[in-house]
């Protein structure tokens, strides 16, 4: 992690109060959505490595990969007025419009967007999706991930991160699909109001 | 708790990690309609936390032939969205990723219309709409149907004025012979049964932005979501929504 993402997470965490208005400023995706002459540049170099490398995850059998980074940008010029930085950090902006378009993208290829070769009966164990695990960098939402229970856990980094759907994971893990698909809102719900440190009982009960 | 509102979370968690079906995308948007209030990116802003904190162990440098060519189709310096800047009342034609399009809006519908204040009969633009006090504002989301995937832009409307205009981008053209959009709005105190008809509208073929002007038909009062559903040519009185191209919810 750079220096500037550990700015941009923290501002994630207290943009709510707006504590940290003053270190927003310097934003790629801020001073695109003012206009300003060289956001274009910056935002080119904070983020298409990112884009680049998530999409390379998502289709790792791809060879579009460069069309597909450039439908991100498209799509990223036309919706960074939506950025709220009091409620995601910007490069988690980003990866959320890279993710649409890949899955509209597979979609419409009509395709699942697995990243991983499907091979009922031959899950690889907790001890890989750990690695996995291990494998994001150091932030809020792992540290999140991380609070979560072993199977709510596991199930996650599968669906987002290793790109499983959730039929495949009730399959691998030999667990009925509805408790998998349960599983996974709830542990989505339980980070949420951890980052955002909402009242958890709703979501429990 | 509800079922529903369960159904409806699990379907937003769905959307995030593999995507909806056509089918999904429907009832997805039913159960929007049915929860106004509910945020509907909360599953994809903290998918993208994840995925943004992934990758940073994983980013190679692009090529420089790919950066040149996203630099090149980057907007202009100064061309960003300006609500103080008067938008023109004719069409224009931009670069498909130019902001520019945002200011030079291009008009349509420019039919009869209800009074912006008193007995002021124009159309309102944009702008004007916005300048005003009470104005709310929504940003336009994808509906499900392949006609609005790729929307964006807002749609701006006065309680007191009872004034409003759509303003798209990215909305798909429409063949008026074939089907035509039509908008709906949902307010507070209205059966969401029977929304408001916000009247017909086409989006031409070639225009990066598009402003429509909205033609409601009853009183509206406080807006709770705008959605533009695909009709058959001149609409109808109440939709089947099944074709649901674009909604734009108001933030409680």
């Amino acid at each position: 992690m750079e220096k500037g993402d550990v700015v941009e997470l923290a501002e994630w965490r207290a943009g709510r109060d707006g504590a940290m208005t003053t270190l927003r400023l310097g934003s790629p995706l801020l001073r695109l959505s003012r206009g300003e002459v060289g956001a274009v540049e910056a935002c080119v170099d904070a983020y298409g490595p990112m884009v680049q490398a998530l999409i390379r995850r998502l289709r790792p059998a791809a060879s579009d990969v460069e069309d597909v980074v450039q439908e991100v940008f498209v799509a990223l010029w036309r919706s960074a007025h939506r950025f709220d930085p009091d409620r995601a950090s910007d490069r988690g902006f980003v990866a959320m419009i890279t993710r649409r378009r890949v899955i509209d993208r597979t979609r419409r290829e009509e395709r699942q967007p697995s990243t991983v070769e499907y091979d009922p009966g031959q899950d690889r164990g907790s001890d890989e999706h750990e690695r996995t695990l291990g494998r994001l960098q150091a932030g809020p939402a792992m540290d999140a991930l991380r609070r979560l229970s072993e199977e709510r856990r596991r199930w996650i980094v599968m669906a987002v991160v290793e790109g499983y759907s959730h039929r495949e994971i009730a399959e691998r893990s030999n667990t009925p699909l509805g408790t998998v698909k349960s599983g996974i809102r709830r542990g989505l719900a339980e980070m949420r109001g951890w980052l955002e440190g909402e009242d958890m009982q709703e979501v429990r009960g | 708790m509800t079922e529903r509102r369960e159904e409806l979370d699990a379907l937003l968690v769905q959307r995030a990690t593999e995507g909806l079906g056509p089918d999904e995308s429907r009832r997805l948007n039913q159960l929007l309609i049915e929860h106004p209030g509910v945020d509907k990116e909360w599953v994809d802003r903290l998918v993208g936390e994840v995925d943004a904190e992934w990758a940073a162990g994983s980013e190679t440098p692009l090529s420089e032939g790919l950066r040149a060519a996203l630099v090149a189709a980057g907007p202009e310096p100064d061309d960003a969205p300006d609500e103080a800047r008067p938008a023109p009342t004719g069409p224009s034609i931009g670069r498909l990723t130019s902001w520019a399009g945002w200011a030079a809006a291009a008009a349509i519908a420019f039919l009869a219309f209800g009074p912006l204040r008193g007995n002021d009969d124009r159309v309102p633009t944009f702008a004007e709409v916005v300048a005003l006090e009470d104005v709310v504002r929504a940003e336009w989301q994808p509906g499900g149907d392949d006609f609005g995937a790729e929307v964006a832009g807002e749609v701006v409307w006065s309680p007191g004025a009872q004034s409003g205009v759509m303003r798209f981008s990215g909305l798909s053209a429409n063949d008026p012979s074939d089907a035509q959009y039509q908008l709906w709005i949902f307010a507070e105190g209205r059966d969401d049964r029977f929304p408001v008809d916000g009247g017909v509208f086409d989006i031409p073929d070639g225009l990066d932005v598009v402003d429509v002007p909205i033609m409601a038909t009853l009183e509206v009062g406080a807006p709770t979501l705008f959605a533009v559903t695909v009709e058959r040519p001149g609409g109808v009185v109440v939709s089947s929504r099944e074709r649901m191209a674009t909604i734009a919810q108001v933030s409680e």
